[in-house]
């Protein structure tokens, strides 16, 4: 009888503590930046429950399983259906969202934001449900809080993705006109037609040069989602000098076709040029852009140095 | 709000140059200076909610590219 209290109490301990790394995981998961929808109280309240259902299901999973309980794998099974439902809603309100943007995020992006929101909720399910594990394992409450603090390490690990300043060299480009068409270096950007537009374009945009340091960043530099995200995110966040009507005025980013770099032009609110550089470098490379020629065999061959002129 | 767009098409053209203008589906508008293309295209280009491109100083096309 006091080994099943013991059995009980371990189990009980491994479920607390599981839930409370899980939970714990979530919350430092939940960053509040201009990337997030919906960002303020509801936003969290939604997506801390959904955590805590989350932890809940990974540190449950453990005793259940132990106790020969094998239909609790389905559980999991139904919660990732549940999450996957949660992508789905996700990106359907920030695609309606995003028509209602001067700068819109484009596809890649809201595609990139919603995996990330089902994947966190995956990383509190295996967080909490190691914890747990190894709470009944060690038979000690407290190995599953160092456990827990070790997941909970990892996640923030494995949160961060790379930013553009990992991939490329952003510096300011010059703008210049040749007639109406406009350059930032030698990169063509657009032919503006209206000497308005041109005289704001000279007022009020800041060029800006975008260099991948390597092959595999050309490729990535060169994805319409990538670029999208770029001129949103600088948007987002310095403003932008702009509104309907004005098609003149409009954020680009263009190619140069020889060596892959970007030319960008952008129209930020306030014209801060070190800001804009900072804004550009702290953009996320997203998961959909990233392609790896380089582990292709037939690419070993080809020349290194494009994009390193 | 019934949402149709012609999107990549050019919706007007202003010249100061009527000889080199053709018969078009297009209309064209013609100015009698340099300023008044500039003019007449800052203001269709508004209207249409579209970018003006500039083929010569005499010409300007009025685009919708979304």
């Amino acid at each position: 009888m006091i080994e099943k209290m013991m059995r009980l109490d371990l189990y009980t301990w491994a479920v607390i503590i599981g839930v409370m790394a899980g939970f714990v995981t979530r919350l430092l998961m939940l960053r509040t930046d201009y990337r997030h929808y919906p960002t303020y109280p509801h936003g969290h309240v939604m997506h801390l429950s959904l955590g805590l259902i989350a932890a809940g299901m990974g540190a449950v999973a453990v005793p259940a399983l132990l106790d020969r309980n094998y239909t609790a794998i389905t559980f999991l099974a139904l919660a990732a259906q549940q999450f996957r439902e949660v992508r789905n809603m996700e990106r359907e309100t920030m695609s309606k969202l995003d028509q209602m943007e001067l700068v819109p995020r484009g596809s890649s992006y809201i595609e990139g934001i919603a995996m990330v929101f089902e994947g966190r909720n995956y990383l509190v399910i295996f967080s909490s449900f190691i914890t747990s594990l190894v709470v009944v394992i060690s038979h000690r409450w407290y190995g599953g809080v160092i456990a827990g603090l070790v997941m909970i390490l990892v996640a923030a690990r494995l949160r961060t993705g790379k930013v553009l300043r990992e991939i490329a060299e952003i510096r300011l480009g010059n703008l210049r006109w040749e007639g109406a068409n406009l350059f930032v270096d030698d990169i063509h950007l657009m032919n503006v037609g209206l000497k308005g537009d041109r005289e704001r374009i000279e007022r009020h945009g800041v060029g800006v040069v975008v260099r991948p340091l390597n092959d595999v960043s050309v490729v990535t530099l060169a994805n319409l989602g990538q670029r999208q995200a770029i001129l949103h995110d600088v948007s987002a966040t310095l403003g932008v000098y702009r509104d309907t009507g004005d098609a003149g005025l409009v954020p680009i980013a263009k190619r140069k076709l020889e060596d892959g770099r970007l030319g960008i032009l952008v129209l930020p609110h306030e014209k801060d040029e070190q800001k804009v550089i900072d804004a550009v470098a702290r953009v996320p490379v997203l998961e959909s852009a990233i392609r790896m020629p380089m582990e292709a065999r037939h690419r070993n061959t080809a020349s290194g140095g494009r994009g390193l002129s | 709000m019934i949402d149709i767009t012609i999107s990549q098409s050019i919706l007007a053209v202003v010249s100061c140059k009527p000889d080199r203008m053709g018969n078009g589906a297009v209309p064209v508008f013609l100015a009698q200076s340099t300023e008044e293309v500039q003019h007449f295209s800052a203001t269709l280009a508004n209207i249409l909610d579209g970018m003006a491109h500039e083929l010569e100083p005499e010409t300007v096309i009025v685009v919708r590219h979304s």
